[in-house]
């Protein structure tokens, strides 16, 4: 369970304990995703660093992974 | 001119809206891709918790996932803030049962071949995080933002997220452990 705090309001937004998958990207345009948060009534969550940074470079690492055709052996 | 500081200004999916702002400045494609998905929003924001959504295959409008409780139930908190709707977007926000119009996920190609591939479009609402770097999203004219989906696990699995780790390996066997980040 992961939450935040609103202290102008006195509550707090909860969601589930939640797995990002980096397999399903989606790129909607920026313009229409400004006008849907706008249009919804409910605020958001945000992630904050240093977990923000931790996120994105996990995201980075898997993006920019090199397949082998066999792996490499330890031998030493 | 707006000010890239400013909050973007609410306007509404009128059809007209969504000609002249959303629609003309894209090529066809985007456009095709624009119109389903400003369809599907409409749809989405017009219905209600007596109607809900039945043609679409997952979300609803029940919000189950995401509430509003009491400040002194105890929770834990992983580097998360709230933010009003307002609020610009920027890496790291959490974007809940957000209309996305994505190809189905048949994998079967050669069942695809003579079909009509606008019909292979599915209109969805799914949980989502903004992961474009921020700096882009403040200076530059970014048109796709790029975002993971969260999948909601059920809430009887324990707190170190073992099982979901084995669940998430299950389903991606090829891809084990690089695959995902646990919030």
């Amino acid at each position: 369970m992961i939450s935040a705090n609103d202290p102008t309001d006195g509550h707090t937004l909860v969601a589930e304990t939640s797995l990002i998958d980096f397999h399903e990207i989606l790129s909607p345009p920026r313009i229409f995703l400004e006008t849907w948060t706008m249009h919804t009534a409910l605020p958001r969550l945000r992630l904050l660093p240093p977990y923000r940074e931790h996120l994105s470079q996990a995201f980075a690492r898997y993006f920019m992974r090199v397949g082998l055709p066999s792996n490499i052996k330890k031998v030493w | 001119m707006q000010n890239s500081n400013s909050p973007p200004k609410a306007a509404p999916l009128t059809a007209m809206y969504c000609w002249k702002v959303l629609l003309r400045p894209l090529r066809i494609p985007h456009r095709e891709y624009l119109s389903r998905v400003v369809r599907f929003a409409s749809d989405y924001l017009s219905c209600s918790s007596s109607s809900p959504r039945a043609a679409y295959p997952s979300g609803n409008l029940s919000f189950g996932s995401l509430k509003v409780r009491p400040k002194s139930e105890p929770c834990r908190t992983l580097g998360m803030k709230k933010f009003p709707q307002r609020h610009r977007l920027v890496q790291g926000d959490l974007l809940h049962e957000c209309p996305v119009v994505r190809w189905s996920d048949d994998p079967q190609s050669e069942q695809q071949q003579g079909h009509d591939l606008q019909q292979l479009l599915v209109g969805e609402a799914v949980d989502c995080i903004v992961m474009s770097q921020a700096c882009d999203l403040e200076h530059t004219v970014t048109f796709g933002t790029l975002y993971c989906v969260r999948r909601i696990d059920s809430p009887s699995t324990n707190r170190f997220g073992n099982e979901r780790w084995n669940q998430a390996n299950r389903i991606r066997p090829r891809k084990t452990g690089l695959g995902f980040w646990m919030m």
